[in-house]
């Protein structure tokens, strides 16, 4: 087996590096390609995309491969291309994906952000912010403000017990809360009229089967 | 080496400056050597309240602007021996005319000096706040029994907390009114700790005492009868680490006889 292939694309020359050979091996076999190729073609400009399969090279190993390269003028790297993704990114999308666990105290003037749904099991002081890209479900006490969908989910709720917080938001609706208006366990959503509304707690399985089959999984 | 506090609220008038002038008479009362720093840059009252306003040659700011020595802006409370003294904060100053790295070098340098250092913050969470807790190693959050009051302490326990100090803050609860408490118009003071979550360093009752003292130029605490000076001799012996009882809030009923032989300051 070839640690580097040429293949012809509609796009252009691709090289296929071997996500299974060295890096000594790959530059040695890409040298002798290159100077091949420089022979066969005299002339004109030629690019080529690098794909290294299953592994993302470093920079020593993006180094090396340029700097065979470098050895033929006419020949550049347009693209790096490998069939895996970067961690940070993959972390994001868990994150937005799964339910977060929050405790502690949430104090005046603080704002806790979470991106994706919350579980909520501490304290939200009054004038403090919890604002969540996903829903939020409420354990303690909570007496300030609950942000929901804060990048605009409407689908996003707020459950459980809101009947002491001082406002709460689901993308972009407000509520005011007056206190005592709601009881101990609540699900507030936006309904199809685009208002503001609040039902039982037991309503969420109708109401957002998905988040709760997620609930499910905790 | 002593130890720095920063007495602070947040809000504007829950007796910052009379915690502070109190908490460190009481220290030096114990036998500690005490230095008051105040802070409030353009509504300096620390002196008032302890009698020494007419005494001021220099303050703080003429100190970090070079005019004058730090040793020649202390003023000594002769009442105390050799045991308290207070750096002034300038009068005609903007607040903005310290910053936290001159407050620091202020309290480094009187630190080998001291056993105490209590800074006394002006209200608010701005440049003035700033500079008091940069130079402290802990903090004493007053508070009143009343729901702005707790708000603010609110605040300014989370804003304390993102800093790294050495000592948690802790909670002072001014001008409790007991018979408010036991009805349920107030506050009580299980439900502020609690609601705060940080530790009660103690409790001050009402009394029209600290203003009369104040107003004399005298700190209550020098009244050993006095309740509230009870609670401040209190929190100045937890902070020298022995564990003292929190003192007791029902309010007893005083007969005559007791009225007529053991009259109460």
């Amino acid at each position: 087996m070839d640690a580097v292939t040429l293949k012809g694309r509609k796009a252009g020359f691709e090289l296929q590096l071997a996500d299974w050979a060295g890096i000594t091996a790959i530059t040695a076999e890409l040298q002798t390609l290159l100077a091949r190729l420089a022979t066969d073609t005299p002339e004109g400009d030629v690019d080529f995309a690098l794909e290294t399969g299953q592994r993302r090279l470093d920079d020593a190993a993006l180094a090396a491969i340029q700097a065979v390269f470098d050895q033929f003028p006419r020949f550049t790297v347009k693209t790096v291309h490998a069939e895996v993704d970067l961690v940070a990114p993959l972390f994001a999308r868990v994150a937005t994906q799964s339910v977060h666990l929050i405790g502690g105290i949430i104090r005046s003037g603080q704002v806790e952000s979470v991106e994706g749904d919350v579980l909520f099991v501490g304290t939200l002081h009054r004038s403090g912010t919890l604002k969540a890209t996903g829903s939020i479900f409420v354990m303690g006490p909570v007496a300030g403000l609950l942000i929901a969908g804060a990048n605009g989910d409407q689908d996003a709720v707020i459950a459980g017990d809101i009947s002491q917080a001082g406002q709460i938001r689901i993308a972009d609706t407000v509520e005011i809360i007056d206190k005592n208006t709601y009881g101990s366990q609540t699900t507030s959503y936006i309904n199809d009229l685009h208002i503001l509304e609040h039902g039982e707690l037991a309503k969420l399985p109708q109401l957002r089967p998905r988040i709760f089959r997620k609930l499910e999984e905790l | 080496m002593g130890n720095a506090l920063v007495v602070t609220s947040g809000k504007g008038g829950v007796g910052k400056t009379t915690t502070t002038a109190n908490i460190g008479t009481a220290l030096a009362l114990l036998g500690k050597r005490v230095c008051l720093l105040d802070l409030d840059i353009g509504l300096r009252n620390l002196d008032v309240v302890l009698g020494l306003s007419n005494r001021i040659i220099y303050d703080i700011v003429d100190v970090t602007t070079g005019r004058a020595k730090l040793h020649q802006a202390l003023i000594k409370d002769k009442r105390f021996d050799d045991l308290l003294y207070v750096l002034p904060a300038a009068q005609n100053a903007e607040k903005d005319a310290l910053t936290p790295e001159q407050v620091q070098a202020i309290v480094d340098e009187l630190r080998p000096e001291f056993d105490w250092l209590i800074l006394d913050s002006p209200a608010g969470i701005e440049q003035g706040f700033r500079n008091a807790v940069e130079g402290a190693d802990g903090a004493i959050v007053v508070t009143t029994p009343e729901i702005s009051a707790v708000s603010d302490a609110d605040r300014i326990v989370g804003l304390l907390e993102q800093r790294d100090m050495v000592f948690p803050p802790r909670l002072v609860i001014n001008r409790i009114r007991s018979h408010m408490m036991a009805d349920g118009r107030a506050m009580d003071v299980d439900e502020i700790t609690k609601h705060l979550g940080i530790d009660l360093l103690g409790i001050i009752v009402d009394d029209d005492a600290v203003i009369a003292s104040s107003n004399k130029g005298e700190t209550v605490v020098m009244d050993p009868d006095d309740s509230a000076s009870l609670g401040y001799r209190n929190i100045a012996r937890r902070l020298l680490g022995e564990s003292v009882p929190l003192m007791n809030l029902e309010t007893k009923k005083v007969g005559f006889w007791s009225r007529l032989f053991h009259r109460q300051g």
